[in-house]
């Protein structure tokens, strides 16, 4: 019989972990959502807001909470020069182009990080790992649990942002129809900027926060980004619940997984996530039907 | 060009080609120049299901390592002869395509691109962890190479020089090519077309999109194979390290830049991008940063590679693909 | 005349709102039929319904007495059915001429064997070929087969696209839309064609928006409003059902 605090701890592990799934996914659904194309470089965005936040910390000398909100200062910028340079060229242009334009800045991005983090992976001290809050037989540490609260916030944040702005409501205009939103005056490049700004800022401090409590690598971008469009796959293209639904159940389904069938296999349970939804439902777990043609 | 002149400077390239051996006498370059073969095999049978057909397989080099590791294992644990073998590590791949392709035909896009994805790393953990039948991480040593043509008494070619395997290569190249070259100047060349132009238009002029994204996918792992099981007996070492997502992204690169959905791009990307590192030596570290580089400024600027280049330079005009000879 | 087509309590719902409701309809084989109605009014959703683009909720077709609802739609080209579309959806980066000898797939069947040993296959293509040059001819679009296909203007695109329905070897042609966005010249010119083509004996059904020539070239006309059919005749008869006029008075004026 498999304990229930052991169940509930792995479950909690689970949210948290699932809190910066979702955050990562976020932005990439709505990238869909918007624009309609694929960002294969989002995970780069969440990698460089976890060394910014670290030399941001490190050169503020602590004061992690600045050195985040700088993170995702400095991150947003970044995915505003993704808009500009690889996806706004390729408007228009089919779904092809821009994943092979995003998965060319993401190798870009992941090789150059090799070259100028150095390959050694790094740690970010906080020392907020250091303290631990325990409720009904679970324990948490303090990042952890920041994690899951920052996540949680911003993800409210965001449900602000998109239902009760005027930018929000151009957005969803544009996810839902994008030749009636341009005649009806929206601008498709703001609301292209906005939305990448906003998911530049959501990876970024999805790996602000996890940056101290697991190591820090250039190549850390690549699984995240893998696990961000399961998934978004499985929450549906362009679904903001659906994202942050498949985010925590992801994070959960993981860790238990991990906790209690072979931890080997963790960042595989996605992958078989994945394939199964997938062979069941092809448009994923919560998203449209497909026409019977395709 | 007309259609004698093409074929008397396909003549010339390959009297060229044949003379190469004795022009590189250096065993390195020679490697070199067989392992851009080899590529352009790969980077070809990329080109039919990316290029052509417009479904990002970001899993190929699984069909890389299975043409290899399947025709390692029916030589050295079925005990058959290496060219039978070869044989079989293409068919093996064939196999796997179609098994992967399947629940791949409802996808498209960024799904196709992340569940290939997953199934090439899926194909790299097997090769890792099914170790009685792999021998794990550690890879398989002494791969027989071919074995030697004899003539009665005289012997014709041994498999001991590199000369041998680059004119087997060649071989290879020159026969794999001209069935591409075949199929995609012939009307499921343009099925092919019309799938990665409007999937749903395509069924609407009759074409079973099942049936041909089902044989585009098996026809792309099969030349993939015929690679690995080449790579196999050539360098007689094959662990998993060889084919991951890595080399996917190399051959990504050499058919974006080479021109996708041609003919000629990814046999141009293959050769460039195989010789490109030996001379970007010196920066090795920034190579990958540089691919990375070169495949997104392509794509926007140039997407239809140098191939693309050269014809709207000089037809004035863009198109894609070559005109029926 | 027999019937070729027909459906039967024809129904679409998406979501919770009817594009096609109760719709019985017949075509007999060699007519001209034309579709009409004010937009919105289903026609298009009717033509995928037949075409296999679309499931529909309820009710059957049935083309020469076959049902065909289940099929998909390259099954339903191989039976005699082609269609244009409304918005073009030519095949945009290849040339004029691939994109009518795609449309020859179901005469060539090429497997990949077929492709690379069968010699009649060889021949099947040159022929196919041929027949594709023939098409673009008789749609008067010969002299820029080598030009891709995003380079047309929109009304060698819609040309175009009834090349490429034509060469399917169709016993029932669905056009939809064909002259929307001609000039009159241009749209005489895909009259005189529909008028060659019946000539073959191919049966012509066409949705239309231009009432000109919808009444001078059909010779039944069927009216949809709101997923219903509410008028069905000769164009002198239905041109002048009380029905039919609210329907365009109230929403839109004839052209």
């Amino acid at each position: 019989m498999i304990p229930t605090t052991e169940l509930a701890q792995q479950a909690v592990n689970g949210l948290v972990m699932g809190g910066v799934y979702a955050l990562i996914a976020l932005g990439l659904t709505l990238i869909f959502g918007i624009l309609d194309q694929a960002n294969f470089a989002h995970g780069e965005l969440y990698m460089i807001g976890a060394y910014a936040t670290l030399y941001f910390s490190e050169s503020l000398g602590g004061m992690y909470p600045l050195a985040v909100l700088f993170a995702m200062f400095s991150v947003a910028l970044i995915a505003l020069f993704y808009e500009w340079l690889l996806f706004r060229p390729l408007r228009g242009k089919g779904h092809l182009p821009a994943i092979i334009s995003s998965l060319g800045a993401s190798i870009f991005l992941w090789n150059l990080g090799l070259i100028i983090f150095g390959s050694a992976p790094r740690q970010m001290r906080t020392g907020l790992s250091e303290v631990t809050v325990n409720f009904w037989g679970v324990s948490l540490t303090l990042q952890r649990l920041l994690v899951l609260v920052v996540a949680l916030a911003l993800i409210l944040c965001l449900y602000f942002i998109i239902m009760k702005t005027r930018m929000g409501r151009a957005m969803r205009a544009t996810a839902q129809d994008p030749e009636v939103a341009a005649l009806l005056g929206i601008d498709i490049n703001r609301i292209a900027e906005a939305t990448f700004i906003i998911g530049g800022a959501l990876a970024a401090a999805a790996g602000a926060l996890i940056g101290p409590i697991f190591l820090i690598y250039p190549a850390m971008g690549l699984m995240a980004c893998l696990k961000a469009f399961v998934v978004v796959i499985l929450g549906g293209l362009g679904n903001v619940m659906g994202a942050v639904i498949a985010g925590f159940a992801l994070g959960v389904i993981e860790s238990l997984g991990a906790g209690f069938i072979a931890s080997a296999y963790k960042d595989f349970f996605a992958f078989l996530v994945l394939i199964l939804v997938l062979w069941a439902r092809p448009e994923g777990f919560l998203g449209k039907t497909a026409k019977k043609a395709g | 060009m007309k259609g004698s002149t093409k074929f008397i400077t396909g003549l010339l390239v390959i009297g060229g080609l044949v003379c190469v051996p004795w022009i590189v006498k250096n065993p390195y370059y020679l490697h070199i120049i067989i392992m851009s073969g080899i590529f352009v095999l790969l980077a070809s049978s990329m080109n039919l299901i990316t290029g052509c057909t417009g479904r990002l397989n970001l899993g190929h080099a699984a069909f890389y390592g299975i043409g290899a590791y399947g025709s390692t294992l029916v030589v050295m644990k079925l005990g058959f002869p290496v060219w039978f073998g070869m044989v079989m590590g293409g068919l093996i791949t064939v196999f796997f395509g179609v098994l992967i392709g399947i629940p791949c035909l409802k996808l498209k896009g960024s799904y196709l691109a992340i569940t290939t994805l997953a199934f090439g790393e899926i194909t790299r953990l097997a090769m890792i962890n099914f170790v009685p039948l792999t021998n794990g991480p550690l890879g398989i040593r002494g791969i027989p190479g071919p074995p030697t043509i004899v003539f009665g008494h005289t012997t014709l070619i041994s498999f001991e020089s590199k000369t041998s395997y680059y004119y087997l290569i060649l071989v290879l190249c020159v026969l794999c090519l001209l069935i591409i070259r075949r199929v995609l100047n012939s009307q499921i060349g343009r099925t092919f077309m019309a799938i990665r132009e409007d999937e749903v238009r395509a069924e609407t002029v009759g074409i079973d999109t099942i049936q041909v994204k089902i044989m585009n996918f098996a026809l792309g792992a099969f030349f993939a194979g015929i690679a690995g099981s080449f790579y196999a007996h050539y360098v007689r070492f094959i662990s998993p390290d060889t084919f991951t997502l890595g080399e996917t992204f190399t051959m990504l690169t050499m058919v974006v830049i080479g021109g996708l959905g041609t003919f000629y791009g990814p046999i141009i990307g293959g050769v460039i991008f195989t010789f490109l590192p030996e001379l970007l030596r010196a920066i090795a570290e920034y190579r990958m940063i540089l691919y990375g580089l070169m495949m997104s400024v392509a794509i926007i600027f140039m997407p239809d590679g140098i191939i693309g280049l050269f014809q709207s330079w000089i037809t004035g005009r863009t198109k894609k693909g070559d005109k029926p000879t | 005349m027999e019937t070729i087509l027909r459906a039967e309590g024809l129904t679409k719902y998406f979501g919770g709102l009817a594009a096609v409701e109760n719709f019985d309809l017949f075509v007999k084989k060699g007519e001209i039929l034309s579709l009409i109605g004010p937009n919105g009014a289903g026609k298009t959703t009717t033509f995928n319904l037949i075409t296999g683009l679309e499931s529909p909720t309820r009710g059957k077709i049935t083309f020469k007495g076959e049902e065909i609802i289940e099929l998909r739609p390259h099954e339903i080209v191989e039976k005699g059915i082609a269609r244009t579309f409304q918005i073009t959806r030519v095949f945009r980066k290849m040339t004029l001429l691939e994109n009518v000898a795609v449309a020859q797939h179901i005469a060539i069947r090429p497997t990949i064997s077929s492709t690379l040993f069968s010699l009649s296959e060889r021949k099947r293509e040159k022929s196919g070929l041929e027949k594709a040059e023939k098409m673009l001819r008789f749609v008067n679009l010969f002299p820029k087969r080598e030009e891709l296909a995003t380079n047309l203007s929109l009304g060698e695109q819609k040309r175009l696209e009834l090349a490429i329905a034509l060469s399917m070897n169709p016993e029932l042609l669905l056009l939809d839309e064909p002259v929307a966005g001609m000039n009159p010249k241009e749209t005489e010119e895909v009259i005189d064609l529909i008028g060659v083509i019946r000539g073959e004996g191919i049966t012509v059904f066409l949705i239309e928006h231009d009432m000109k020539m919808v009444m001078g070239v059909s010779e039944r006309i069927v009216v949809m409003n709101y997923g219903k059919k509410i008028a069905e005749g000769p164009p002198e008869e239905v041109s002048r059902n009380p029905a039919v006029i609210e329907a365009y008075l109230g929403r839109r004026s004839p052209e």
